[in-house]
């Protein structure tokens, strides 16, 4: 792993446990077991396709896409436990922006810890990719981070990638 | 007394109302600088507390803050920005420009609601 690679796990690591688990209660944990081929091996059946990813750019030296991505049951229960509303009262739009906001809180965090180094980024704001069966699919050499967490049921998954 | 909130994302607006609703208050809600500029012109009459966050699209949090603190209709009411900007400088500049309160997210709802509460003088209440 390079510098910046490290710089970025850690950074992200305490972002996700923080913002999971101030915001909802769940302790996110990483699934060291986590394994996604890189682009020249890709099978789709190989692969868990999720629904929802919340997205955003983080501009710095060296400019990143950040992406989380989970199922729609995921985003529901953890959209319900951040407001307080039963999930089956939320709307797709609900679901759509606390996914994107989830993805924000979490870079904000990231940017924090590493503002002071020369790891320090800016963020866009953040977006929404929605879609039954849909990967989010990079290049092997722009890989930054590619993590899995859980807690229970729940999981989602976290990647940054040079673009 | 209501409390206006001022922030681009939904959901974030729904835990805000959440924290208001347990305090009795209401909430009224803008998506962006400008509409929250026109929800002020409208009922400032009856706004205790602005929760203003900061990047948003359009007109931004700061921007909006300095029309809130150069406007004599609005410059008495406090105002507390609800952001995940936490860096020093930022934090300062906020406070340089009149911001009178400061939360990073994330929060919890208790967290949210003491703060609140202090930025309405009853902090001490529940204690």
């Amino acid at each position: 792993m390079n510098e910046q690679e490290l710089a970025y796990h850690r950074a992200f690591t305490v972002a996700v446990s923080e913002v999971m688990g101030t915001m909802t209660g769940f302790e996110m944990e990483e699934d060291e077991a986590f394994f996604t081929p890189d682009e020249e091996s890709f099978d789709p059946k190989e692969t868990q396709p999720c629904e929802i990813s919340g997205a955003m750019v983080l501009l710095g030296k060296k400019n990143c896409m950040a992406t989380v991505t989970m199922t729609r049951t995921t985003a529901s229960m953890l959209v319900s436990y951040m407001t307080g509303i039963p999930y089956y009262e939320l709307k797709n739009g609900d679901l759509f922006d606390g996914v994107a906001e989830m993805m924000n809180l979490m870079a904000g965090r990231a940017k924090a810890l590493l503002s002071d180094s020369e790891y320090h980024f800016d963020i866009s704001p953040p977006f929404t990719i929605v879609g039954e069966n849909h990967y989010i699919v990079h290049k092997k050499q722009a890989k930054l981070i590619q993590k899995r967490f859980v807690s229970n049921e729940l999981s989602f998954i976290l990647k940054v990638f040079n673009v | 007394m209501k409390i206006l909130s001022v922030d681009d994302s939904a959901i974030v607006r729904k835990i805000i109302q959440g924290a208001v609703e347990v305090l009795n208050f209401d909430l009224l809600e803008a998506s962006d600088g400008l509409e929250g500029k026109k929800v002020l012109e409208e009922h400032h009459e009856e706004i205790g507390l602005i929760l203003l966050d900061w990047n948003m699209p359009g007109m931004n949090g700061m921007e909006l803050l300095q029309v809130i603190k150069g406007d004599e209709q609005f410059r008495h009411i406090p105002v507390m920005m609800v952001t995940t900007e936490s860096e020093k400088e930022n934090i300062v500049r906020a406070i340089k420009e009149g911001a009178e309160h400061y939360v990073v997210k994330p929060f919890t709802m208790e967290e949210l609601i003491k703060k609140i509460l202090e930025c309405l003088g009853q902090g001490d209440q529940d204690e």
